[in-house]
């Protein structure tokens, strides 16, 4: 956490956090994945708030990989509370998801999503695209800087 | 004397007219020469231009051949399996055995050609093998020739070169390679220019002084020749001449003129040249010949053409001048034996008389005249034959003393002793030196002209006076003469009448029959009392009678007619008194008939005899009284006349043949003659049948009308507002529940609306009175029943001089029908109620439906993505330990997850398409196509499919569900052709029932076309999953697009051929995208 170079995921499903979690892995960049797994412990993360209080004053991760279907607060809502603050509406927000409605992927993108991607079913499909995704948002992306 | 007029006898004058022609032909001659000459000298040159264009082309044609043998030789000698690895052989052992074999070969090559040499180089001009012993050093040529052939493929020929020694070659070669293309040795055949292609190019065919052929080519802005000229020696490869000089016809050939051309050669000649390329080189053939040799040939032929034409005009010289002189000696004779035959056929006694009084010449007319031959009168005294001969001597002495009489009276006696009265002119003539010789006299009998003169004026007073008109008619129709009667009864002047066409004065209507009776008239000579109008000069018509005669040797027509017009007016006056009693009583619609007094018809109208159907001659001279139902009472009815004088309105029928029977009533009078004797009964029947039937019609519609106010409930008023008298129909009171008869005012219906209409009833009324329309419902009260509804209109009424006199209406019934409305609108406020619950329902559906696909597509396939990705991950990381039938297992369930995802994948677009707005936007169909065909070649890139997709395209509807469709169409097309050799996919517009159609066509597995009905709906499938995998859903998935588009989607195919799908969409057209 105390790496500024985090990938911040956002997933309720156990079995879909797993198959993430491994993808990143065979390519070296499990350990730097945080966790939320609704969208409110997300943005207590990403605030710094509620259970994540003590994090006050850490980086915010690289990226943030986000499930649309989510208990609590869902993912257009979080990325919208995200926008709207200062702190965080520059924040690259990939969303991941298994839909793949039309009006999903709209509101994604109106809500300033920087990517929007969907599950693929394939296994190894679904870990290059997850280990891709990685590479481009820790390694290749150039964020701006406030 | 009156000479008759002589015609112009031949004169002098045709002499200059001899030679007037004689001039004319000799210019004819010389321009025939002329035309002769130059149209002679056309054809020399065309045939000379035809003779080098033939030349020309014979040459260039055997230089090409000899051309393409010398390449062919070369191509031969390096070509070939045997040569290669003879050659190979040689080079890896240069003194090994086969050098003397291609030595041979060389040898063989250069002798069975009639080559200069045959030579083998290596790729870098190195002379290899040679036929000759002692061959020269390869001279430059020679090496660009085998750079040349090293870089071809094929054979290639050198230019002329000329060799240290002074002959001119030129080689062949060919480069003899390895079976990788790699060149071995070069091959080289040269031949001595002057041995066979110089002599070939420079003979000419026919025998010509001047005639030359020569090849030249282009080098650098010059002209080479290639060969030896004929007039100059030493020309070949020396010879050069600049392009700028382009009267010189080899410039202008290698400067690419072809064909004909006239100009200088390089001796400064002027010549006629062919130019042509030799095909297939750098070369020119030049065929020329002299202008001069030609200019030779048409010279002498000018020169024959001039002698004939000078012949012809000395013989045409010769003929004139002959026929000039014999014209004039028989032009003498001609003119006496010419006066002497006038004096002789003229029908005047002519007679000259000498000094003495004596006759010396008389002619014909004088010997009949007086019954003496001409021997007997000539010698004797001219004055013995006149009936007064002093009178004649002293006629002829005026003659000598003053020179001429003039109409001297005399008369002749003939021997017969009948006299001709003439009239005398004579004159004295007189020979060349002016002494008088004698008289010539002229007589001129006029006995006959004095008795025509009186007999003249006797017919002329005949004319004058006559009171039938009289005319002569020319030919022409015309009036020539007419007499004084004409102009007294048309009142035209003589000269008004005949200034125009008789024709002109006719009535219209009689002129045809005129023109037709001319006609005949002119046929059979003469017309007898024929008839017709003539208009006076007052406008008015008068009718003559008409008889002429037709006189055909003058054409003329002597006519004489009588005014008739009083007596054809009385007659007509009298045929039309008697026609319009008649047509009267044919007129009269009433039988009319006359009956004897023993009762029998003695006549009878049309009308009886309709009414009867027997004819009018059948009817006359039978019983009256035998036409009638009653012929009994028929008798007495007549009878009755006769004894009272008359009857009236007496009943009666009549029958007719066929049956039916005619009620008449009849009037009867009887009729008397002059004495007042009764001569029978003039009896009128009014046929009653017609009033009768009338009657009844209108007695029937009343009653029909009255049924039907029944039937539809509608009753019918009138209301006179000045009497306040109302008056109902029978339907009327029913419906008001009142009393037939009870009569009626306006206050009293007014008594019967509902009490809480009355007030809305009268002010209706009332306005309606002041011109509104009157069309309104109301309740009306019945005694002893229920409330009724009816509905009221009416229309005013005015009588004759347009005041108001009241109004007409009608009274309907219309309860059931207010029940009716009342139920109606209940039942629709209900309806709506429920349109708008059932719509709320249905929203709510919809989104449950929408929630439900999107939980689908979310929940479902986290599952499977789990089942399949650790089953994967499984495989993976244990594969190692996994036992032979758990990896199949396994296997198993990845398949199964996939299968499943797109069943699910299938169901959301199937549910995706039945939602959601549709639009319809202009799709770019080709471009859709293409981008689909990259995608699924990307996927399946081992695969080789050819694709025909039609460019531009356009289909207007949904963007995204016309994607799925095409998804749908082109993924079957690529998956059921995978097993096909040679797949064939194709998209392309079809009119189909006279709209645009989309097809998407592929060769590949089809179907059965009884299974088509499966097609369409989910889950069904064709083809089992191990054949071609699929879900199911695809095709419903487009069919149900298409149907929300209000298109339609059809199928053909035939197992192992492949199939047709074939779409239409609304609205779609192709046009071109950019237009849009």
């Amino acid at each position: 956490m105390k790496n500024a170079k985090a990938i911040l995921l956002v997933e309720d499903n156990p079995q879909d956090e797993m198959l993430i979690v491994r993808a990143l892995r065979n390519i070296n960049l499990a350990n730097q994945l945080d966790v939320a797994r609704d969208g409110q412990q997300a943005l207590d993360y990403l605030f710094q708030e509620g259970e994540f209080a003590g994090r006050a004053g850490a980086d915010l991760p690289a990226v943030v990989l986000l499930d649309i279907n989510l208990p609590r607060v869902n993912g257009l809502e979080v990325l919208r509370q995200l926008r709207a603050d200062p702190r965080t509406h520059l924040l690259p927000v990939a969303i991941l998801t298994s839909s793949d409605e039309e009006r999903d992927r709209l509101r994604s993108y109106e809500n300033g999503a920087n990517s929007f991607v969907r599950k693929p079913l394939e296994f190894a499909e679904f870990a290059e695209t997850v280990a891709r995704m990685g590479i481009y948002w820790l390694v290749v992306n150039k964020p701006p800087t406030e | 004397m009156n000479a008759p007029a002589a015609p112009i006898p031949p004169s002098p004058a045709a002499g200059r007219t001899w030679v007037v022609a004689f001039a004319v032909l000799t210019l004819l001659l010389l321009a025939a020469g002329w035309w002769y000459y130059r149209s002679e000298a056309k054809t020399i040159r065309a045939h000379r231009h035809e003779e080098i264009a033939a030349i020309g082309a014979l040459k260039a044609g055997q230089i090409q051949h000899w051309r393409q043998e010398r390449l062919n030789d070369a191509t031969r000698m390096a070509g070939g399996p045997l040569v290669r690895k003879a050659v190979t052989e040689f080079l890896r052992e240069p003194g090994g055995p086969l050098r003397a074999d291609l030595l041979a070969r060389l040898q063989i090559e250069r002798t069975a050609g009639g080559y200069a040499d045959a030579l083998i180089f290596a790729p870098d001009g190195q002379l290899l093998l040679a036929a000759q012993a002692i061959p020269a050093p390869p001279d430059p040529a020679t090496q660009r020739l085998i750079a040349a052939a090293r870089a071809s493929r094929e054979a290639v020929l050198s230019d002329f070169f000329r060799l240290a020694d002074g002959t001119i070659q030129i080689a062949a070669a060919a480069a003899v390679r390895d079976t990788a293309g790699q060149p071995l040795a070069v091959a080289v055949l040269s031949s001595d220019a002057t041995a066979y292609l110089y002599p070939l190019i420079q003979s000419w065919p026919s025998p010509s002084r001047s005639g030359e052929t020569f090849i030249v080519q282009r080098e650098g802005e010059s002209i080479i020749f290639l060969n030896e000229a004929r007039h100059r020696a030493g020309t070949a490869l020396v010879l050069r001449q600049p392009l700028t000089r382009t009267e010189i016809p080899a410039v202008q050939a290698v400067l690419g003129r072809q064909g004909i051309f006239e100009g200088v050669d390089y001796r400064g000649q002027a010549v006629l040249a062919d130019l042509r390329p030799v095909v297939g080189s750098r070369w020119f053939m030049v065929a020329k010949v002299d202008q001069a040799e030609i200019f030779a040939e048409v010279r002498s032929r000018t020169s024959l053409i001039a002698l004939v034409v000078g012949s012809l005009i000395l013989l045409a010289a010769a003929v004139t001048a002959a026929i000039y002189r014999q014209e004039n000696a028989a032009e003498v004779i001609r003119l006496n034996a010419y006066n002497r035959s006038l004096i002789e056929a003229s029908p005047d006694p002519l007679v000259t008389i000498s000094v003495e009084g004596k006759i010396t010449d008389v002619n014909a007319a004088t010997e009949q005249v007086t019954g003496r031959a001409r021997g007997e009168l000539i010698g004797t005294d001219f004055s013995n034959y006149f009936t007064a001969p002093e009178q004649a001597r002293a006629g002829y002495r005026q003659v000598f003393s003053e020179g001429f009489v003039r109409d001297y009276p005399l008369a002749i006696r003939h021997r017969n002793g009948r006299v001709t009265e003439v009239l005398y002119n004579a004159s004295v003539y007189k020979n060349e030196q002016g002494r008088v010789l004698g008289v010539f006299a002229a007589a001129r009998d006029i006995t006959q002209r004095k008795q025509a003169e009186t007999e003249r004026g006797q017919y002329f007073k005949l004319f004058t006076t006559s009171n039938d008109l009289m005319c002569i008619a020319d030919p022409n129709g015309a009036f020539l003469k007419t007499n004084p009667a004409c102009t007294r009864t048309l009142g035209y002047s003589e000269a008004e009448l005949v200034s125009q066409p008789f024709v002109e004065f006719i009535h219209p209507e009689d002129k045809q029959p005129t023109l037709d009776e001319m006609a005949r008239q002119q046929r059979v000579g003469y017309s007898l009392n024929f008839e017709n109008r003539y208009r006076c000069k007052d406008g008015s018509y008068r009718w003559l009678s008409w008889r002429a005669s037709f006189i055909r040797e003058e054409g003329f027509t002597y006519a004489t007619a009588r005014d008739v017009t009083e007596l054809k007016r009385a007659e007509a006056a009298l045929r039309r008194a008697g026609a319009y009693n008649r047509s009267l009583i044919e007129a009269s619609p009433d039988p009319l008939v006359t009956i004897s007094s023993e009762g029998k018809i003695t006549d009878v109208n049309a009308a009886l005899v309709q009414a009867t159907g027997a004819s009018r001659e059948q009817l006359v001279g039978t019983d009256f009284s035998d036409y009638f139902t009653e012929p009994d009472k028929a008798r007495a009815g007549y009878r009755q006349v006769f004894s009272v004088g008359f009857v009236r309105d007496y009943p009666l029928a009549l029958r007719h043949q066929d049956g039916h029977v005619t009620e008449v009533l009849y009037n009867a009078s009887v009729y008397k003659d002059e004495q007042g004797q009764v001569l029978g009964v003039f009896a009128a029947a009014r046929d009653v049948t017609a009033r009768k039937q009338a009657e009844a019609a209108v007695q029937r519609s009343r009653d029909d009308l009255n049924r039907a106010q029944a039937v539809a409930h509608i009753g019918s008023w009138r209301l006179d507002v000045r009497r306040n008298e109302l008056v109902w129909s029978d339907e009327n009171y029913r419906i008001f529940g009142v009393p037939q008869g009870t009569p009626l005012t306006y206050e009293i219906f007014l008594g019967r609306v509902h009490p809480e209409d009355r007030e809305y009833v009268d002010q209706q009324w009332k306005a309606a009175l002041a011109g509104k329309p009157y069309d309104i419902k109301h309740r009306i009260l019945v005694e002893n029943g229920p409330v009724k509804w009816v509905r009221e209109r009416a229309e005013l009424e005015f009588d004759p001089t347009g005041a108001l006199w009241g109004g007409i209406g009608t009274t309907q019934d219309i309860t059931e029908l207010h029940r009716a409305e009342e139920a109606i609108r209940q039942l629709n406020t209900g309806l709506e109620q429920r349109v708008r619950e059932r719509t709320a329902e249905l929203t709510a559906a919809n989104q449950e439906l929408e929630s439900f696909s999107y939980a689908v597509s979310h929940d479902l396939r986290a599952p499977l993505r789990a089942m399949c990705g650790f089953s994967q991950a499984l495989v993976e990381d244990f594969g190692a330990t996994l036992q032979g039938e758990a990896r199949v297992y396994l296997e198993q369930i990845i398949r199964a997850s996939r299968h499943m995802s797109e069943l699910v994948d299938g169901l959301l677009i199937l549910s995706r398409c039945t939602r959601g707005e549709l639009r319809r936007d202009p799709v770019d169909l080709s471009a859709l196509c293409e981008r689909i065909r990259g995608e699924l070649s990307r996927a399946e890139p081992g695969r080789q499919v050819e694709w025909q997709i039609q460019p531009d395209l356009v289909a207007r509807g949904d963007p995204r569900m016309i994607e799925v469709v095409m998804n749908n169409l082109l993924g079957n097309a690529w998956k059921y052709t995978a097993r096909q050799a040679a797949p064939v996919i194709r998209v392309y517009a079809e009119p189909a029932d006279g709209r645009p159609c989309f097809c998407v066509a592929d060769n590949g597995a089809g179907f059965d076309m009884k299974h088509t009905e499966q097609l369409f709906k989910p889950f069904q499938r064709l083809h089992r999953q191990e054949e071609f995998p699929g879900t199911g859903i695809g095709l419903a998935t487009v069919q149900r697009i298409l149907h929300r588009h209000g298109g339609t989607i059809h199928a053909t195919a035939a197992v192992g051929q492949g199939a047709i799908f074939k779409f239409s969409l609304p609205e779609l057209d192709t046009l071109n995208p950019s237009s849009l």
